[in-house]
């Protein structure tokens, strides 16, 4: 990998790790998708993680096959509609462990927001 | 002139009846009838198969037409497809090819596409499930979402559908042959 793929990956890594520990506000927009709305003074970005599968290839030839999850994360900027990145493991199968871990992140991350949440409530 | 009369009739009795052209100009007659009426019989038999199988080819070629449609309406899948839109198009064509591979699931050569053709059509409706929007669905999510999670099924659902197609034609041509 070059050095601006790796600059890329250590930041999806940093996307992960933060997501993970509840850092992250990540919505749940349905069963597959994430969604964190990042706005400051000048900018309003969309970012969201998407899980999907690719049906096994099958055929008359080729009976049995594996069901594999393929991701999306894309960035859109909200000022003017321009998706400002967009990154698919199916395309670029060399980010498949970052997207899988920022998508891991996102579900345990929700986990950990929901718990805080909870203990709120409770006043713990 | 009794007497006489009695005599020739006993003189025609005592000669065996198979020396009479009579006999033989009869037996010839019975076994060509015999010959042609078996000989119709096979005949009505195959054009009955014939016509059979000639309905069965006409039936397979409107079903192959049927299903090219699908096939392209499925290639067709638009990049912005929101989720109303694609869960019709889904219902749509999956009432269709069950409709349409109904009669030949359980036909030795077409039993294991159908079955694998089916199995697509659950995934893609799983797939579907995993977008289904959690409260409305006008959330501002981007627009390639919902064809990002089933534009691999439904080219899936097409490519058994055109080996589907395929084994139609393959039948048509072996009857027509």
């Amino acid at each position: 990998m070059d050095n601006e793929t790796n600059e890329l990956m250590d930041y999806l890594y940093k996307i992960s790790h933060k997501s993970l520990h509840g850092d992250i506000p990540w919505n749940q927009q349905n069963p597959s998708t994430f969604q964190w709305i990042q706005s400051s003074d000048n900018d309003h970005f969309q970012v969201t993680i998407q899980k999907a599968a690719t049906p096994p290839l099958r055929g008359l030839l080729i009976l049995e096959a594996k069901e594999q999850s393929i991701y999306l994360f894309q960035v859109q900027d909200k000022s003017n509609k321009q998706t400002v990145i967009s990154l698919s493991s199916k395309e670029r199968p060399e980010v498949y462990p970052a997207l899988s871990e920022i998508f891991h992140g996102a579900e345990k991350g929700m986990d950990v927001r929901a718990g805080n949440v909870l203990k709120r409530l409770l006043g713990e | 002139m009794n007497e006489k009369y009695i005599e020739n009739i006993i003189s025609v009795m005592e000669q065996p009846f198979y020396t009479t052209p009579e006999f033989w100009i009869a037996s010839i007659i019975g076994i060509a009838s015999v010959y042609f009426s078996v000989k119709a019989f096979k005949e009505a038999r195959e054009a009955k198969k014939a016509a059979f199988e000639a309905g069965k080819t006409v039936k397979i070629q409107t079903i192959t037409i049927e299903l090219t449609e699908i096939a392209q309406r499925l290639d067709k899948l638009d990049f912005e497809l929101n989720f109303s839109e694609a869960r019709d198009l889904l219902n749509e064509v999956s009432r269709r090819i069950r409709r349409l591979i109904a009669p030949f699931q359980d036909t030795d050569y077409l039993s294991q596409p159908c079955a694998t053709l089916k199995e697509a059509l659950e995934q893609a409706k799983a797939a579907l499930n995993e977008v289904r929007p959690q409260d409305s669905e006008d959330q501002e999510l981007p627009p390639n979402t919902i064809y990002f999670a089933t534009q691999g099924h439904f080219s899936n659902i097409s490519s058994l559908v055109a080996e589907i197609m395929g084994l139609f034609e393959k039948r048509t041509i072996e009857v027509t042959e």
